[in-house]
């Protein structure tokens, strides 16, 4: 596991994991254009998890470089 | 109800019903005495196990063809528990076991009869032929040199594909090679490979492998079939891993995205992104693969010096 240490190392990740959340929303907007029973099930349960995952590692980063 | 026997369930899609065939072996070494029973949801199913050894009664869960089994059509048409069963089937895996590099399916099916204790040291895929089906898969690839079997389509998700541009490319850049597609006859066509699509039947397809010198192909059916017949490959993967759904006689071409493995999230469904694990593999890649792996080939199937000398 790539454990970061240093704040530099953190921010980068930050920065890594915001580009991440951009794209995750970005398809989830792409998915919410779509006729409501056109919507893809899996690809919207897929699409939430990554969205609920990735922010939850955001804010642990932020909370370890600003608190 | 009789004891004395395993009833076992097939499920899922061809591919699934290979990587169980370990897993009749290991049971019938293992309790010899009890009579090894499989029920095939399909008729593909059947003819893949047809021969084996190891299976004392295969027969259709089709009620037309369960009324000579009366206690088990009872069971099957109205849901008792008291007749005990193994459903292979990999719908519900859980997360846990996604990830482990070292956690291989077949290890899967063999933690599906744990009540059995069964267990087994890299097990391989089964599959027997006829010496007539042995005969046919040697004559139809007699004519051809440096056969290469190739499939390209799964049916379980779109996302295991590669561009066909990149397998034209592939084909393209090895013109010593007899390239073969294998498959169904409404898959993607690979321009330049010779189109056996739909022209074989799936016992005569997965026999040709024993035969050819090598395969190139993604996660699928005809993939697990060659660690059967031991046959030396390159297989691509995207949205599986190779530590689940591998094996060791291919070179497992794996790009490990930060998605991937979404298999089991996606199923059917498109990658939302990009389709970052697949585009990522090059044509170069794949195609210094497939010469590593003929070159294995050649060694294994080369005479020795010695015997050629004797003339034998």
């Amino acid at each position: 596991m790539n454990i970061v240490r240093s704040k530099a190392e953190v921010a980068t990740r930050i920065a890594e994991i915001e580009a991440q959340l951009k794209i995750t929303e970005d398809a989830m907007q792409a998915e919410l254009r779509r006729p409501f029973f056109d919507r893809r099930r899996n690809t919207c349960q897929f699409l939430d998890l990554e969205k609920r995952t990735q922010s939850a590692a955001l804010k642990e980063l932020k909370w370890i470089i600003y608190e | 109800m009789n004891d004395n026997s395993i009833i076992i369930i097939t499920r899922g899609g061809v591919g699934d019903v290979i990587v169980c065939t370990p897993v009749f072996k290991t049971l019938k070494e293992t309790y010899p005495e009890r009579k090894l029973i499989v029920y095939c949801r399909m008729k593909s199913h059947k003819s893949l196990l047809l021969n084996n050894p190891y299976i004392d009664s295969l027969r259709m869960l089709k009620i037309a063809a369960m009324w000579r089994y009366p206690g088990h059509l009872y069971a099957y048409l109205f849901n008792t528990e008291k007749i005990k069963y193994y459903d292979l089937l990999f719908q519900w895996i859980t997360p846990s076991h996604l990830f482990p590099d070292d956690y291989n399916i077949k290890d899967l099916v063999y933690d599906m009869f744990d009540d059995l204790n069964i267990k087994s040291d890299n097990p391989k895929t089964q599959l027997y032929f006829t010496e007539k089906e042995e005969k046919k898969a040697r004559m139809t690839l007699a004519p051809y040199k440096n056969v290469v079997m190739m499939h390209v389509h799964s049916r379980s998700s779109r996302n295991h594909h590669w561009t066909i541009e990149k397998w034209e490319a592939l084909v393209k850049s090895l013109p010593e090679y007899t390239f073969i597609q294998l498959g169904w006859v409404d898959e993607e066509r690979v321009p330049g490979a010779l189109d056996w699509r739909g022209k074989t039947n799936i016992r005569d397809a997965f026999c040709m492998l024993k035969h050819a010198d090598s395969f190139v192909g993604i996660e699928s059916s005809i993939a697990h079939a060659t660690n059967a017949v031991d046959l030396p490959g390159v297989v691509l993967f995207g949205d599986s891993g190779p530590g689940l759904w591998g094996h060791d006689n291919n070179i497992n071409i794996y790009k490990k995205v930060r998605c991937s493995p979404c298999y089991f999230y996606l199923w059917y469904d498109p990658c939302p992104y990009n389709h970052e694990c697949m585009n990522l593999i090059t044509v170069e890649e794949v195609r210094n693969a497939l010469i590593q792996q003929m070159e294995k080939k050649k060694r294994k199937t080369a005479v020795p010096a010695n015997l050629e000398l004797a003339g034998i």
